[in-house]
């Protein structure tokens, strides 16, 4: 079965005549109502042999389920991530029975960084980072897995 | 936080990325030991005093009367350490009465704490596998970070401030403790004393039967809240020198009446007057 493949941003619009139609047929037909899916796709990190996807579910039940770094296979909650794309910058999940892929926003453009000369001839794998609007937790949450150390954080953070 | 890397670049690469863009949002980062990094604002590593790295190991032992796990660390020349898997400890966002309270169970002490503590969240996972005076070590440095300090009262207390009030505790433990030790009581197994945020007016009769004499009350005594959990065994005298200091923390005192048959719970700063 096709996937039914959106992303975050661009859901096809149907014509006026056609949403009308459907208006008059019901929801049952007419697919959910548009709106910004409650999963914000808020990085791919890809280091090593390594790749992670961060999200935000602005509609999870617990706080822990809130903020999410998910490798490809792995689960948590309802959301399972299929697939990760570095390269297009996108994440095909699924959440619950629904699959999708994720993109990130076009704004803002992040701010970027190169690589370090003494790291050009490193043999390590090429690795990527995109962050798009991901919050401290996120964040903190990205580099302790980046660096292997437990995080000690002050709560007062921005 | 906005970023994104521009060609290939290594773990490395990623890592300084990510430190570079916190430091411009005044959090820095700074390794400390082989097993962690301390996040926070400008000077938080200075707050991993000699004092915070170095109770984890007076805590990793036991105190007296607390048997377990004793004997094999004792009789041992190169005792094993018991390590903590990676993801053991797991605070998110989590309020801190509940991380003292396995702080508390961690390091087999019992905690004396005021009942207003300052009450950040506290997220602690750990990343990867831990001893216990790592794990300790852990616990002792999030909560210096966070402007909370763990100060040792003798060898079954810890005494939880927030960090401006430190210098009020050594004034504390040098204050002479009242108690007057009933002969022939058996040691008070652990959670024995299992009280939480009981009126000061409650934990009198336990004060009573633990002295063998009954406490008057001064009038209008700040209608105080206050926890005490013995996580180890206590004898008399040591539950009375650890009920002593949590009236202390909430500036209150049980002295003895000048016929010196009676006892009084007055407020602290009296008592120090009626010295002088």
């Amino acid at each position: 079965m096709k996937p039914a493949l959106y992303s975050n941003s661009r859901r096809p619009r149907g014509s006026a005549t056609l949403r009308f139609l459907c208006l008059l047929v019901g929801p049952l037909s007419l697919p959910a109502a548009e709106s910004a899916s409650p999963i914000q796709l808020r990085g791919i990190v890809s280091f090593s042999t390594n790749q992670l996807a961060l999200f935000e579910n602005t509609e999870a039940a617990n706080r822990w389920d809130r903020e999410l770094l998910l490798g490809t296979g792995q689960r948590q909650g309802n959301i399972e991530v299929l697939e990760i794309n570095p390269a297009a910058g996108q994440v095909r999940i699924r959440n619950s029975l629904e699959v999708s892929v994720l993109g990130f926003a076009s704004e803002p453009r992040p701010s970027t960084f190169g690589p370090s000369n003494q790291n050009l001839e490193g043999s390590a794998q090429p690795g990527s980072l995109r962050l798009q609007q991901a919050g401290p937790g996120l964040v903190f949450a990205l580099y302790q897995t980046l660096v292997q150390r437990t995080l000690l954080r002050a709560q007062n953070l921005p | 936080m906005n970023l994104g890397s521009e060609g290939p670049v290594t773990t490395g690469d990623i890592v300084r990325g990510i430190e570079n863009a916190l430091q411009a949002q005044d959090v820095f980062t700074v390794h400390e030991g082989e097993k962690f990094v301390i996040a926070g604002k400008e000077g938080a590593a200075a707050k991993i005093t000699s004092e915070v790295r170095q109770l984890p190991e007076t805590l990793r032992r036991r105190p007296p009367g607390n048997s377990v796990g004793t004997a094999a660390a004792s009789n041992s020349s190169k005792p094993t350490e018991e390590m903590l898997p990676a993801g053991t400890i797991n605070f998110f966002q989590t309020d801190l009465d509940q991380v003292l309270r396995i702080f508390q169970e961690l390091c087999s002490r019992t905690l004396i704490r005021p009942e207003t503590l300052p009450s950040p969240s506290i997220t602690l996972q750990t990343s990867t596998p831990l001893t216990r005076a790592e794990a300790l070590f852990a616990f002792n440095a999030v909560f210096a970070v966070n402007d909370i300090s763990i100060v040792q009262a003798g060898e079954k207390f810890l005494i939880v401030v927030p960090t401006f009030e430190t210098n009020r505790v050594a004034g504390l433990l040098a204050r002479r403790s009242p108690a007057i030790v009933q002969a022939g009581k058996d040691p008070l197994p652990a959670g024995t004393l299992n009280f939480r945020a009981i009126p000061v007016r409650s934990l009198m009769p336990i004060f009573q039967e633990l002295r063998g004499q009954p406490v008057e009350m001064e009038a209008g005594l700040p209608d105080a809240r206050l926890t005490f959990v013995n996580q180890t065994p206590l004898t008399y005298g040591e539950a009375l020198r650890g009920i002593d200091l949590l009236l202390g923390l909430q500036d209150l005192a049980v002295v003895e009446q000048q016929d010196g048959k009676s006892l009084k719970l007055v407020r602290l700063k009296q008592t120090t007057s009626e010295k002088h």
